[in-house]
């Protein structure tokens, strides 16, 4: 990797996309204080003006106050699985690797298995016994979230871990945990964090799909995925309505992505 | 006749720099280039042909029968053989068709033989070696593929990156019997190598690069038999046939550190690798073992390290049976240098790191100073990172990193074969050294009898049935 394109990274871009992204999430809804949920029924499908700064929905809702409310959810909720999965997967992983033999093979399987599951099936079924709620969302997405965390730093950590270098420091008497956390996380995180960027977008998704079918977060709680759908079919009248959520996951799943990308893989050294 | 002349070429590339005021190869002449590593070969290789390697500044010209080129040579008129010849092939291609897309775009209508097959069998190799790829070559193969396309390749010049770089002995003298017929087929051939067998064998003209500039050049016998430069006399007093013999050890009492009886291992269970070995390593003494490639000498390293457990047989590290519990409170004791010194660091670390956090801490603070200062390393090289040090100076941290976990035991993996004979020299004195002070067994294993020779006291051989047994030297 030559010096030039690690410099190049917009490292920058990336922290002030995200800042501003955490900073509406948190403030936004305080600042803006219009109730989310409030119908007004004589200005449906208004176009920004003073009053609404992005519009309304087909049922007078403040578009602007609806994205702020919806962000802590939407993204909140989809971050919190990547979060979630990389976790799991990444210590998953590292077990299987470190231990080998029938562990190993039978963690593999394991994950192949609940990989092979239609994923948003299983949600469904499941969210439907243990009923709805943010907190649910997150565990049930997350089980189904895992293996593609764990298969890729399987993968990964399996070139690294049959590396001389890592045999070198077993050798040297280096334990695992510090062996894991100097030589292969460090390789291993960017992959990850970019494929958990990515997968943003698809969890706000699931989660407006959980929403459109009655379970999950119901109706009428601001949520990205959900406003997306209520306003698709007229998207001929209020095009910026609809628009906006749109924009916003675009948003958040890239400045996550060139965060990810700028993560520098190797300490810096003298030239 | 083509003639191929560089002409107050200056190059640079990093620290590296090299001056050549003129220099002139005919067609029909072999001329080797050798020099330590550092020395600048590749650089001028790269102006040669055309290939720039990357940071690489050049001035000067390049001549082709005394006008300058226009353009890059390597279109028509030289093949360039580099380095590694599994970097230089597509890994997902056959080689038979690798070599038929040469026939197809770039053939020589004076090249006598006309399909893939017959060029295959006068480089040894099989109907069925052609259909692989080149994953599942050896080296000497792959290095082979190359030299065949450069044979049927339209080029008059044949320039050669250390291409016996990492083979044994026999391989090594195939690619240099293949080497003759460029000679005969009229080209010209540049090779660039720091082994200077390879270079008395090859050669009609030798050119000596020191120091970024041409130390000395004239007719190989002349050169290598009657050396003006410093650089020259340096370069053979490092060849491995030319090193002063290790005083004899006196005789140690007898305890072995490892040993190990009647053991056998194989991957499959139908062919195995090591057949019924035993053998004793005391310390304070240096093993070798020697064998060709791909007869398991690497494994039977791990064997003794504990890094593979035998099918059948027993090892013994300090005269006890291995178990869990031993190999758990021995296991910084029991070292292994690789061959690679690239591979052996971490390459996302710097290097301070490694030393501080990765190295068993030895109790006296000043035997890494020592090392550092008596293998000519400063201490700011374990700022960088592994991929901003030379190859050379790598290599030795990685011994300084092996012995500062004080080993009783040693084991040496062909350390720096890739490197130059200098660094390779200094490598294993270091390492005979601490050997003998500290009473450590070392088991130093190369494809190279005569370093084996002259530093071992005992050799032993792998055969390709996997027999082991001791040489003896008359």
């Amino acid at each position: 990797m030559s010096h030039v394109s690690e410099a190049r990274r917009p490292w920058k871009l990336g922290i002030v996309l995200t800042l501003l992204f955490v900073m509406t999430a948190t403030f936004g809804p305080l600042l803006y204080a219009v109730d989310p949920n409030a119908q007004n029924l004589l200005s449906v499908l208004s176009p920004p003006g003073a009053q609404y700064p992005l519009g309304t929905d087909q049922l007078g809702r403040d578009v602007l106050a609806r994205l702020l409310h919806g962000a802590r959810y939407s993204a909140g909720i989809a971050i919190a699985v990547v979060v979630f999965s990389i976790a799991l997967g990444c210590i998953l992983a590292g077990i299987a690797q470190w231990s080998g033999g029938m562990i190993s093979t039978s963690l593999v399987m394991f994950s192949d298995a609940v990989y092979a599951l239609p994923g948003l099936l299983v949600t469904l079924l499941l969210a439907d016994v243990l009923g709805g709620g943010a907190m649910v969302i997150v565990f049930l997405l997350w089980i189904v979230a895992w293996p593609e965390y764990f298969r890729l730093s399987y993968s990964v950590g399996q070139q690294i871990v049959k590396s001389d270098h890592v045999l070198a420091s077993r050798l040297a008497g280096a334990s695992g945990g510090r062996i894991f956390r100097l030589q292969v996380l460090p390789v291993i995180l960017p992959y990850l964090l970019s494929l958990g960027a990515i997968s943003v977008g698809r969890i706000v998704l699931a989660i407006a799909t959980l929403g459109f079918l009655g379970v999950g977060i119901a109706p009428p709680q601001a949520e990205w995925g959900m406003m997306i759908n209520d306003l698709r079919v007229y998207w001929q009248i209020s095009p910026i309505q609809l628009a906006a959520p749109v924009i916003a996951i675009v948003w958040v799943v890239l400045a996550l992505l060139i965060l990810s990308q700028s993560m520098p893989t190797t300490k810096p050294g003298l030239n | 006749m083509n003639s191929l002349e560089a002409r107050n070429l200056k190059l640079s590339a990093g620290q590296l720099s090299l001056d050549v005021p003129h220099l002139r190869f005919k067609q029909g002449k072999s001329c080797c280039v050798v020099g330590r590593s550092g020395s600048g070969k590749s650089l001028l290789a790269a102006a040669l042909s055309g290939l720039p390697v990357p940071g690489m500044a050049m001035t000067g010209d390049v001549c082709l029968n005394g006008s300058p080129a226009d353009g890059p040579l390597w279109k028509d008129h030289v093949f360039v053989l580099p380095q590694e010849p599994a970097l230089a092939l597509n890994p997902t291609m056959p080689v038979g068709k690798q070599l038929a897309e040469v026939f197809r775009w770039r053939s020589d209508h004076a090249c006598s033989c006309r399909s893939p097959g017959a060029i295959s069998a006068e480089i040894g190799l099989d109907q069925d070696d052609l259909k692989k790829i080149p994953g599942q070559l050896s080296g000497g193969m792959q290095q082979r593929i190359m030299i065949a396309m450069a044979l049927v390749a339209r080029a008059s010049f044949v320039i050669a990156d250390e291409p016996t770089k990492g083979l044994d002995d026999g391989n090594k003298k195939r690619i240099i019997d293949l080497f003759g017929r460029f000679r005969t087929s009229g080209r010209g051939l540049i090779v660039i190598t720091h082994d200077l067998e390879v270079a008395s064998a090859l050669a009609d003209d030798i050119i000596v690069l020191g120091d970024g500039h041409i130390a000395e050049q004239g007719l190989a016998s002349q050169v290598l038999t009657n050396p003006r430069s410093e650089a020259t006399r340096e370069l053979i007093c490092n060849a491995p046939q030319n090193w002063p013999t290790a005083p004899a050890t006196p005789q140690k009492p007898h305890c072995p550190v490892v040993r190990l009886e009647d053991v056998t291992f194989g991957y499959r269970r139908t062919t195995p690798i090591l057949s019924e070995a035993t053998i004793e390593i005391d310390g304070g003494e240096i093993v070798g073992l020697l064998g060709p490639s791909g007869s398991g000498k690497s494994t039977f390293g791990d064997l003794c390290l504990a890094l593979q457990k035998p099918q059948s047989g027993i090892v013994q590290w300090f005269g006890s049976n291995l178990n869990s519990a031993l190999i758990r409170k021995r296991r910084t004791k029991f070292q292994k240098l690789f061959q690679n010194p690239v591979t052996s660091f971490p390459p996302n670390l710097v290097l301070r790191d490694v030393f501080d956090k990765l190295t068993p801490q030895s109790a006296d603070a000043n035997i890494k100073d020592e090392l550092m200062s008596r293998l000519g390393l400063t201490d700011d090289l374990l700022l960088r990172r592994p991929d901003q040090v030379s190859g050379g100076e790598l290599q030795r941290l990685a011994i300084i990193r092996v012995l500062l976990a004080q080993p009783s035991f040693l084991v040496c993996d062909e350390p720096s074969s890739r490197l130059d004979m200098s660094v390779q020299r200094l490598a294993i004195d270091v390492i005979a050294e601490y050997s003998s002070q500290y009473s450590s067994a070392v088991l130093l294993i190369s494809h190279n009898e005569t370093v084996l020779r002259k530093r071992a006291n005992r050799v032993f051989e792998i055969s390709h049935e996997g027999r082991l047994s001791l040489k003896s030297y008359d």
